[in-house]
């Protein structure tokens, strides 16, 4: 489980993280929304303790993270980047493999389970022939999964992923998240997205965070944090809000201007 | 049951192809053997050849005391013993420790055209082993251990500076660095020369060691230069898994545990002691580090699991050759080694700058 309280956070004078207070339990999956440069990225980096906020406490289960060397945070977060940088001459393999150093000692390469780990993560993200491939030779999308499925590999109750489908088409966005979904249901993960596409983020996420400059503006499942009101205001752009006859969804669409 | 079957097919060929301790060792042993051989008949050759059955039996004799053969000139075994084999396995080392350090560079800047001599590793340290051979304190008392403590400060202070003046907005971009090294590199040099101008103009030494090069050089030299090459060549092979990590961006890097500034540190202090202990033997000689890495990557990739041992292999190797180009090419003259190394290094380096996809654009 995973509490924020009171976060805040500047880089020199720009107070990028003003108040952010939320919670997300294990097994939720939960969207961060928000304009661009609303924070969603500085938060995420405030979670994995790349950055250090200047105020406010992280706790996970209930332990401050504060107290936590980045190997004790590696066991229980792991982080994909919005559009992760891949490493030159590295295959698919060798790359989730780097998904497991958590476990490893210095001079430990790994042992058949870290192996078989790994090709679990490939097998779930739709990976399993594309091994020994080199990073180079992949699809935007195929490359997202690649840095999904070395997350994957970490096993920790919490996965960060920042903006996971802005490169992917469709289908893959759908493959994407109903493996977040299934993920978090059966492994008790808590799944953290920052997501653009509201749409998309109200069909699968159990709840939303929505941030404006910095601060928690709205929280909560998607039908009460998605009206039309609350997104005129946090992304200042009119939309219309409406349903979709199943399951009760907030589907939004932007309107001229 | 599709899944069940295919993951076990899976398995069974990652398993295989996997990275391993048995596959580097089998790998390191195979390209020690060949620089062994290499090694022998380059040892054979020079301005007087010596049949090879005679250098081998030399050999044998000299290792494990076995008589194959019933006898060769004295001369030979002479010219072996005294010369050739100190200067060629010096050369091999000090091929491999500017080649190791050319890929820890690399990882470390995540950068494919660091290397000792272009990012001013090696004339820093050059700077600071001339100061120490002007200030005339005896070379074979302390002086000759001072030399490499002298060369690793001036090597670590000239890539730290590269690397502040090459960053931007902490970014170290491909290029920057690389011109930063260069700016650095010069300066060291320019004051290098100007240190030798101002002193005793008879100081040949100082002159020949300036050029790079491996003439005169002497058993003594090789056992006071390995305690300082094998410690740090070895905790950059512990850390080159690491290296791996160190290829993402520094923040992710750190979310999968990795104290990035601790295993940064370490790599530079041992990647430059290891530069500067061989530039305090044999001069500054460039593009080792650039030839040695880049055939590796070429051949296995860029994981540094194997790269870092084999590019020390393949430097030693290249060493060797580049070496016995000087002593044959122009008998009976010698040619500095760095125009034999610079001769193949260039073309790789800008091999390396057109097809690197990341030197695009920056």
């Amino acid at each position: 489980m995973l509490r924020i309280d009171e976060l805040e956070f500047a880089y020199d004078t720009h107070q990028v993280i003003r108040c952010v207070s939320f919670e997300a339990h294990s097994g939720e999956v939960i969207a961060v929304v928000g304009a661009n440069g609303s924070g969603k990225t500085t938060l995420f980096n405030l979670i994995t303790g790349g950055y250090k906020q200047s105020k406010g406490t992280i706790f996970i289960n209930d332990q401050n993270t504060k107290q936590l060397s980045s190997w004790d945070r590696s066991q229980l977060i792991a982080y994909v980047p919005q559009n992760p940088d891949p490493p030159q001459g590295f295959t698919v393999g060798e790359l989730v493999m780097m998904g497991r150093n958590p476990y490893l000692s210095l001079i430990d390469w790994g042992k058949s389970e870290d192996f078989a780990i790994a090709e679990k993560a490939l097998l779930k993200t739709g990976l399993s022939d594309y091994i020994d491939q080199p990073l180079d030779h992949l699809s935007g999308g195929e490359l997202q999964s690649a840095f999904i499925a070395m997350a994957l590999a970490q096993e920790t109750e919490i996965l960060l992923l920042d903006e996971p489908t802005s490169n992917l088409d469709l289908r893959n966005q759908a493959v994407l998240m109903s493996m977040v979904h299934q993920l978090s249901r059966e492994n008790e993960t808590t799944v953290i997205m920052a997501m653009h596409d509201l749409t998309l983020a109200a069909q699968w996420c159990d709840k939303l965070v929505m941030l404006l400059n910095g601060s928690v503006f709205a929280e909560g499942p998607p039908e009460i944090v998605l009206t039309a009101d609350n997104i005129n205001l946090v992304y200042d752009t009119e939309v219309e809000v409406e349903y979709s006859r199943k399951g009760n969804k907030p589907i939004i669409f932007s309107k001229q201007n | 049951m599709i899944y069940d079957t295919c993951t076990k097919k899976k398995l069974a060929y990652n398993i295989k192809n996997r990275m391993s301790y048995t596959r580097i060792a089998r790998r390191i042993i195979l390209g020690l053997t060949i620089v062994l051989v290499i090694g022998i008949v380059a040892s054979s050759v020079g301005a007087v050849n010596i049949p090879l059955t005679d250098t081998i039996a030399i050999v044998i004799n000299k290792v494990i005391g076995v008589r194959v053969k019933s006898s060769w000139p004295e001369v030979s075994e002479s010219i072996l013993i005294n010369l050739r084999f100190p200067r060629i396995i010096l050369s091999g080392i000090v091929g491999a420790a500017l080649s190791i350090s050319g890929a820890a560079y690399q990882g470390l800047f995540r950068n494919p055209l660091a290397d000792p001599y272009l990012i001013g590793s090696a004339s820093g340290a050059g700077l600071g082993a001339a100061i120490v051979f002007l200030t005339g304190v005896p070379l074979l008392a302390f002086g000759g251990g001072l030399l490499p403590i002298a060369a690793f400060i001036g090597s670590i202070t000239a890539v730290t500076l590269a690397y502040f003046i090459g960053r931007r907005q902490g970014q170290v971009g491909i290029s920057t660095l690389i011109l930063a090294g260069v700016a650095i590199s010069s300066l060291a040099g320019a004051i290098t020369s100007l240190l030798m101008i101002k002193s005793d103009p008879n100081l040949r030494p100082l002159m020949s060691w300036l050029l790079g090069g491996f003439s005169g050089s002497r058993w003594m030299d090789v056992f006071v230069l390995l305690p300082y090459v094998v410690p740090p060549m070895v905790v950059l092979m512990f850390y080159s898994r690491m290296l791996n990590i160190l290829q993402l961006n520094d923040l992710h890097a750190q979310t999968l545990g990795v104290n990035v500034n601790r295993t940064k540190t370490v790599v530079l202090l041992a990647a430059s002691l290891v530069t500067a202990s061989a530039v305090a033997f044999s001069g500054v000689i460039g593009f080792v580090g650039l030839v040695g890495p880049h055939i590796v990557r070429l051949i296995w990739g860029s994981d540094y699991r194997h790269l870092v041992p084999m590019s020390a292999i393949f430097g030693a190797g290249f060493l060797i050759v580049a070496d016995l180009g000087a002593r044959v090419i122009a008998i009976p003259a010698e040619l500095p080694v760095g125009i034999i190394t610079a001769f193949f290094g260039a073309p790789f380096f800008i091999y390396i700058l057109k097809t690197n996809k990341r030197s695009k654009g920056i």
